[in-house]
């Protein structure tokens, strides 16, 4: 069986990725509620450690496809609202892209994608992450839609 | 299993011509240490400096905390890192204690953290009271941030045994020993007493949110058992560079209070039977696999009770709260250490998770409370970097020297294992 993901995210460094979008990391965590209501399954926790969620402009989710059509993966619905609960707490001081200085935006970004490699590398999509903003060639290894 | 800590106490720092430790009184050879550090070809610079309870001094952006300690022969003992990787479970360390080593560095300048040597910061962190030697260390030019994070780290390393290796003839103000028995003893002894673990947990999501056993990455170990007296021997160092309130630095490992609590009641409210490590990685199937895991080892010891330390914060709750449930499931009592991120009045929702078997739970404090650091009359570091660390926000430098952050930017101010300086209050 061929498992295939997909990789929400609004970090530059991501920008290879299919569902890359240059927006805000509530709307990025909207966006997989979306697709888990598709029945896509998480395969990262939705909040970082030790950033919260106005701290940090970028935020990068990777989500597994369903093999076959069927119900909605509760744990999953359950984990993004409570995120979503947590990022509305913090409404109004969300930070976007493009407010911070740019060498300490590239640091969050640098740090967004060095906590999602691993995750990446399960996936076998490591190869979709640049090294910086500078290197933003997409280089699927796994299967990404 | 027999450790013994011999303590040499220090009050006081000073730099001479030859490293040596009189009366409490720790002379440090700055050049000869300078050197050694500078050997790493990874920095561009290395400064030295003291800084002593009670000095105006600010230190920003610290990124860990070292005691100093070698072994009685001379031998280093942050396996892995420093020396072999030998065992480190028992063994006769020196101890110099009431000093430490902080390492500086603007790594990811966000991540890093505050401490005053006095003032109202100073309360809020316990490196306010030790004698502190400052590493700032600055990287070569194109030097990747995790190439400069691990040689910060091991700067930290290497400057810790330094000192300790080059006063260990010094006779120990106190020796403190500690005998860990076999398995086999330890379930049987004690009939009557409830037999206890402690599950610690640690910060493992990635680069630069990194802890290390024996010098692998605990993003990469199964849940796995381990004697106190490793764990109190250097066998846990931090490669962390998270939010300073709550991250264990490697002198929080090395003294862990919640070990050293367990150790005192040990035979008489509890049988302490061992501690559990486990991580805190980012994919949900490897939280499930590690929670199963910790809580399967707890049930092999046939544990009663379960106390589990968390380290950070934010998806690191849903780890504490998964270990929570699945021991409770187990049959299992559980107590949890957490801090918590309520908002600057605390009325906000602690954690990011939360299940009904979550009764007993200590918690290290409220990181979003605020607090106005006054000026000091010297930093050391970067203080540009108060605008950019978790905790401060953009304007938090004010132009008198000044600095409004959440209690959240200073070093060890809410740690998750109790080596904090904040208590609850009967109001």
């Amino acid at each position: 069986m061929v498992r295939v993901f997909c990789v929400f995210s609004n970090n530059p460094r991501l920008a290879g990725s299919k569902q890359y979008r240059p927006v805000s990391s509530q709307e990025i965590l909207l966006a997989v509620r979306d697709e888990i209501h598709r029945g896509s399954s998480l395969v990262n926790h939705p909040l970082y450690g030790n950033f919260r969620p106005h701290q940090q402009p970028y935020r990068t989710l990777v989500v597994e496809k369903p093999s076959s059509p069927g119900g909605v993966d509760v744990p999953s619905l359950t984990l993004i609202e409570k995120a979503l609960a947590l990022y509305r707490s913090y409404e109004g001081r969300i930070m976007t892209p493009g407010i911070l200085d740019p060498s300490v935006e590239a640091d969050y970004a640098y740090v967004d994608g060095e906590l999602v490699r691993e995750t990446l590398r399960h996936c076998h999509l490591e190869e979709l992450l640049s090294e910086g903003e500078d290197d933003q060639k997409s280089r699927s290894g796994g299967h990404e839609e | 299993m027999k450790l013994e800590l011999h303590r040499l106490k220090v009050n006081a720092l000073a730099w001479g011509e030859r490293t040596s430790l009189v009366g409490g009184r720790l002379t440090i050879d700055g050049e000869a240490l300078r050197s050694l550090l500078a050997e790493d070809s990874r920095f561009r610079s290395v400064a030295l400096d003291l800084a002593l309870p009670g000095d105006k001094v600010r230190l920003i952006p610290v990124k860990d905390v070292v005691e100093p300690r070698c072994r009685l022969d001379g031998g280093p003992l942050f396996p892995g890192f420093v020396g072999d990787v030998e065992t480190v479970d028992e063994g006769e360390t020196v101890v110099l204690e009431g000093a430490a080593v902080v390492t500086c560095g603007a790594i990811v300048g966000f991540q890093e953290g505050i401490i005053d040597m006095t003032g109202p910061g100073a309360e809020y962190t316990p490196f306010s009271k030790t004698c502190n030697l400052v590493v700032s260390l600055e990287p070569v030019e194109g030097l990747e941030k995790h190439d400069y994070e691990a040689a910060c780290r091991l700067a930290g390393f290497r400057a810790a045994h330094y000192l300790a290796n080059a006063v260990r003839g010094v006779a120990a103000d106190s020796v403190e020993t500690v005998v860990w028995p076999p398995l086999s003893e330890a379930l049987s002894a004690h009939p009557g007493l409830p037999r206890v673990a402690y599950l610690y947990m640690l910060q493992s999501q990635g680069l630069l949110h990194d802890t290390y056993l024996y010098g692998v990455d605990v993003k990469r170990i199964l849940p796995t058992l381990v004697s106190p007296t490793e764990v109190m021997n250097g066998a846990i160092v931090s490669g962390n560079c998270v939010s300073a309130c709550d991250k264990n630095s490697t002198y929080a490992h090395q003294n862990n209070p919640v070990i050293a609590a367990l150790l005192r009641r040990h035979g008489r409210e509890i049988n302490f039977v061992g501690c559990i490590v486990t991580n805190e990685n980012v994919t949900l199937a490897d939280k499930k696999r590690s929670s199963g895991q910790a809580v399967k080892l707890a049930r092999m010891l046939g544990v009663e009770g379960l106390l589990i330390s968390e380290e950070g914060f934010g998806n690191p709750d849903a780890d504490l709260i998964m270990n929570c449930h699945r021991a409770e499931a187990a049959g299992i009592r559980t107590v949890l250490i957490t801090d918590e991120f309520a908002g600057s009045d605390g009325a906000s929702q602690s954690l990011a998770d939360a299940t009904a078997e979550a009764t007993a739970v200590v918690s290290a404090g409220n990181a979003n409370a605020r607090i106005v650091l006054p000026p000091m009359e010297r930093v050391i570091g970067f203080p540009r970097e108060a605008n950019v660390i978790a905790g401060g926000f953009e304007g938090s430098l004010r132009d008198d020297g000044s600095i409004e952050v959440e209690i959240q930017a200073i070093t060890g101010a809410t740690n998750e294992l109790g080596l904090g300086r904040l208590s609850a209050v009967t109001v």
